[in-house]
């Protein structure tokens, strides 16, 4: 076991941080085990962030080989490893980053591994999955209580869908004007207990908050019109991203990661009709179907584009430093960036 | 193709970011992501500008330093950590001040299609929001704390720039509550640094910082009495420390018997100050005998004290050696601060506070993470790409504003680009680039090809900065070179004697000749009635360095729009006639 206390040196090397989440979540962090499937570009994102950050482990399971498109995604590699397979190019360099981080590297294809492999995460991140891949490690995680993060791009676009399954965390809320009350929150979430606390002279709560999660297999029906309570008018259901159904139905495509993008050939007119099933099965407007963007979302197909990698690594690792840390309101469920118009609105599906 | 994911989503327009060159100020939090993000993006000339060193605590974020590279220069340090991931890119590193005019006159900052803020202050931010407006180069400006951050296109006069928004000041407090009545701790901690630190380890206290009464702001006499005595006094205790032998911890002990007891007894005398507070305990207690103590622990009174006797007298030894400021990274004096901040919250009945807390407030230290840079980085970069489209129109209406949202339904805010403030002190001036010979010309020709170019009626004003370099009462330097009396970089201010026209800010750039800019000066708005401000509560100014609340400092204004600035252009200027001195030839 390792020891509960941080030491003197940790404390000085995560000074900046420790005063943002204080020495509790600093220390859950650094007992914490994480899984990244696929070195993406924003694979490596999620990586860099949790190394840096002091995470206890991390392990990042790859079989793909380093391509020449790979040297404009993934900040790891240099151009002499092309052809190397991908994680164990860019292994020292990820280690260089914390050597306090236990760092382990797989080139095997996680989809050979057995069930209980993956019993040794606190947190498993996926990238670059498709919908039955995803389905199928969402339902492991389901089965042995681990939290997950799915999360890929699409050029100028992309997604991060969370799955915590049950979460508590605790939140700061300003009392005044309107004081939270135990209860209800949103139609996936309730606060179970309020404490008053005092903060450079501002009144606040701090509430524990349970969050409740559904897995992957249940985002593309509205089920329970949960959509409803976040855009409970016709107007203001409107307003939901057109991008939002094109990256669920990009998640209906055999991913592509690994390939030469040159090779990637996405049927804009295909894409078309799976985004409008995906419309009908969340009762979606008709309107929300933009068939120009669909067009450019089929053209972009799996590109990475570093910036958005760092938006979206970024906050899925924020998030997963929160979770962690039972720090914050969660991801719940399913963030779209529109790295165009720079929106990033969350959906609860 | 290593960059064939670029095209792809980008088509032709990769081969712009190929052909653009930019600058990138600051390679601290947000400029080693954004600096990986925009060579990934392939831009064709990078230029990265720091003045800073690495430091152990940049290492949990600034991911391109180790351990190793600690006190090294951040600029030429990131430029070889990216060395192997960068296929495209001419980098070109500065270790330098980006306000340093000599380093970097204007031709540097015109050869670059965009410049990138990655600032930690607020003073190098409105210096290159500036230059913006002199060369007119798109700024994209960026800032986070803690988990808050947000990014700012802007298009000089175009849209909104950094200025057009007043910026939030440093908090301050009265001089009294410091001195006589504190009631939190950061009164107590403000006190042990700006106050009892500079008086005994100080340079000598020149007449002008001592204590005024007209300073304390308190009406009550015997205050004010009390306060002054104990000024008087803290001076013979800094002799003391001057003289303090090698070994000899004695001397501290008559600091100890004075601030914390003599002081607070000639207070306890003031009743009327203790009708409505708890009264003051002077100090009674020995000091603890100390080994090591944790910076996570709130310590004892006594030691406390223990610290407070061992920290003054190894700084008094080290004063022999040359002088000692108060540094958040230094043992001794952050020993100092936190001891005395704790003595005094202890005497005044207020909670002490960890060393750990305590170092957070008088270092002014603000929270840092690498995913919050790493995102406001990457909106950053995403921006950038705006400034490619054809039109002015296009790149300012489809560019956007982010900043941090802590709404469940979307994980961060975004607006459109506002339009710039007509009153905002720095986009409404009338400003051009004068490029000249200073050696060849003298401050009266200067004078008489503005006043022919721009139409003044009579005569003008120069100043440069506070410097006053001619007017109709001070015509003394007329015949002077202006390479004696200004150089290249300088802002010349000229105002019209008759208050007919508009000010104007002239940069001065290196030429042959003298070219003035082609600019309309337009009429002098009349000024509006200059209201009174209101007195704030927290309005008075202690001696020495004011204590900045944090997020203030690294410039972070949120997306609050607050309520127009009373200190309208017209107002700021008067103040800048009041403030100018004589230069001396």
């Amino acid at each position: 076991m390792i020891s509960k206390t941080l030491s003197e040196d940790e404390i000085k090397l995560y000074d900046r941080q420790i005063r943002l989440w204080g020495m509790e979540a600093q220390t859950r962090m650094r007992g914490s085990r994480v899984l990244v499937v696929n070195l993406t570009s924003v694979g490596c994102e999620v990586v860099k962030n949790l190394m840096l950050g002091g995470i206890g482990a991390i392990t990042v399971i790859d079989s793909f080989k380093v391509l020449d498109q790979d040297l404009n995604a993934n900040f790891f590699i240099d151009k002499t490893q092309v052809g190397q397979p991908k994680v164990l190019a860019a292994e020292a360099r990820i280690k260089d980053l914390n050597p306090r981080v236990n760092l382990t590297v797989s080139t095997d294809d996680w989809q050979e591994k057995p069930e209980d492999y993956f019993l040794s995460y606190n947190l498993i991140v996926a990238t670059g999955l498709d919908k039955t891949q995803l389905t199928r490690l969402n339902a492991i995680t389901r089965k042995l209580k681990i939290p997950f993060y799915a999360t890929g791009t699409h050029g100028l676009y992309g997604y991060i869908f969370v799955d915590l399954i049950e979460h508590e965390s605790s939140v700061k809320y300003e009392k005044n004007p309107t004081p939270k009350k135990v209860g209800e929150l949103s139609p996936t979430s309730e606060i179970v207990s309020i404490t008053e606390v005092v903060e450079n002279d501002v009144e606040l709560q701090n509430c524990i908050v349970k969050t409740r999660f559904v897995p992957l297999s249940e985002i593309f029906i509205n089920n329970y019109d949960k959509l409803k309570y976040y855009f409970p008018t016709p107007r203001k259901l409107k307003k939901i991203s057109p991008v939002l159904p094109i990256l669920l139905a990009l998640l209906e495509i055999p991913s592509q990661i690994g390939k030469p993008i040159e090779d990637v050939a996405i049927d804009a007119k295909e894409l078309e009709s799976k985004v409008a099933e995906v419309v009908s099965r969340l009762k979606l407007p008709e309107e929300i179907i933009r068939p120009e963007l669909v067009e450019k979302l089929a053209q972009q197909a799996f590109c990475e584009f570093q910036p958005v990698s760092a938006i979206i690594g970024g906050a899925v690792s924020q998030d997963l430093i929160n979770m962690l840390g039972r720090r914050e309101l969660p991801l719940n469920n399913f963030v779209v960036l529109d790295g165009f118009t720079n929106e990033m609105p969350i959906y609860t599906l | 193709m290593y960059d064939s994911h670029l095209r792809k989503i980008f088509g032709s327009q990769t081969d712009q970011f190929r052909q653009s060159k930019v600058l990138m100020v600051g390679a601290g939090g947000i400029g080693c992501e954004l600096l990986k993000d925009l060579l990934l993006m392939n831009y064709g000339e990078i230029h990265i500008l720091d003045l800073d060193t690495i430091d152990l605590s940049n290492l949990n974020r600034q991911f391109l330093f180790r351990q190793k590279d600690i006190k090294k220069s951040k600029a030429m340090t990131a430029q070889q950590a990216v060395s192997h991931f960068n296929h495209a890119s001419k980098l070109v590193a500065h270790h330098g001040n980006i306000m340093d005019t000599n380093m970097f006159p204007l031709s540097f900052f015109t050869q670059f299609d965009i410049i990138f803020n990655a600032l930690d202050n607020l003073e190098a931010r409105f210096y290159v929001n500036k230059i913006a407006l002199f060369t007119k180069i798109p700024l994209i400006e960026s800032g986070t704390s803690g988990l808050k951050g947000q990014v700012q296109p802007i298009y000089p006069y175009e849209t909104e720039c950094f200025a057009c928004i007043p910026k939030e000041q440093p908090k301050t407090f009265p001089v009294c509550t410091i001195r006589s009545t504190p009631s939190k701790p950061i009164h107590c901690i403000t006190w042990a640094k700006n106050f009892l630190f500079p008086q005994l380890f100080g340079d000598d206290v020149s007449d002008q910082d001592k204590l005024k009464p007209q300073d304390i702001e308190s009406d009550n006499k015997a205050e004010i009495e009390a306060l002054l005595k104990e000024s008087n006094e803290l001076l013979d205790l800094k002799v003391l420390v001057n003289q303090a032998a090698p070994g000899d911890k004695s001397f501290v002990s008559k600091i100890v018997e004075k601030i914390f007891k003599e002081d607070i007894e000639r207070l306890l005398r003031i009743e009327t100050l203790w009708k409505t507070r708890e009264k003051p305990e002077p100090l009674r207690c020995e000091p603890a005998t100390i080994e090591r103590l944790d910076g996570q622990e709130l310590w004892t009174v006594e030691e406390n004290l223990a610290l407070f006797i061992d920290s003054t007298s190894k700084i008094a030894q080290r004063l022999k050696q040359g002088p000692v400021d108060f540094d958040k990274d230094d043992e001794d004096t952050l020993d100092f601060v936190v001891s005395a901040a704790n003595l005094r919250s202890y005497i005044f009945h207020i909670p002490m506070k960890t060393k750990f807390e305590i170092k957070q407030i008088a270092g002014n230290i603000i929270p840092a993470v690498a995913t919050t840079n790493a995102i406001m980085a990457g909106f950053s970069a995403l921006s950038s790409f705006h400034v490619f489209h054809a039109t002015m129109k296009e790149k300012v209406s489809k560019s956007r504003m982010v900043y941090d949202s802590n709404q469940p339904t979307r994980f961060v805010n975004t607006s459109g680009l506002a339009p710039r403030n007509p009153k905002c002190p720095a986009c409404s001036v009338t400003r051009g680039i004068i490029t000249i010979d200073l050696s060849r010309f003298t401050i009266d020709e200067l004078r008489k090809a503005i006043i022919d170019k721009y139409g003044y009626s009579d005569d003008i004003g120069i100043a440069e900065g506070t410097r006053l370099l001619y007017d109709y009462d001070f015509d003394d330097n007329l015949e002077t070179k202006l390479d004696k009396v200004c150089s290249y970089g300088n802002v010349l201010f000229i105002s019209d004697a008759d208050d007919e026209l508009d000010s104007l800010e002239l940069l001065v750039d290196r030429g042959d000749d003298l070219e003035l800019p082609e600019l309309e000066v337009p009429a002098k708005m009349v000024p509006e009635e200059n209201k009174e401000e209101e007195g704030e509560e927290d309005d008075l100014i202690m001696e020495g360095d004011d204590l900045i609340m944090e997020s203030d400092i690294n410039g972070l204004d949120g997306p609050k729009r607050k309520a127009e600035d009373s200190t309208s252009p017209v107002k700021k200027r008067k103040l800048v006639a009041d403030e100018v001195e004589v230069i001396e030839l």
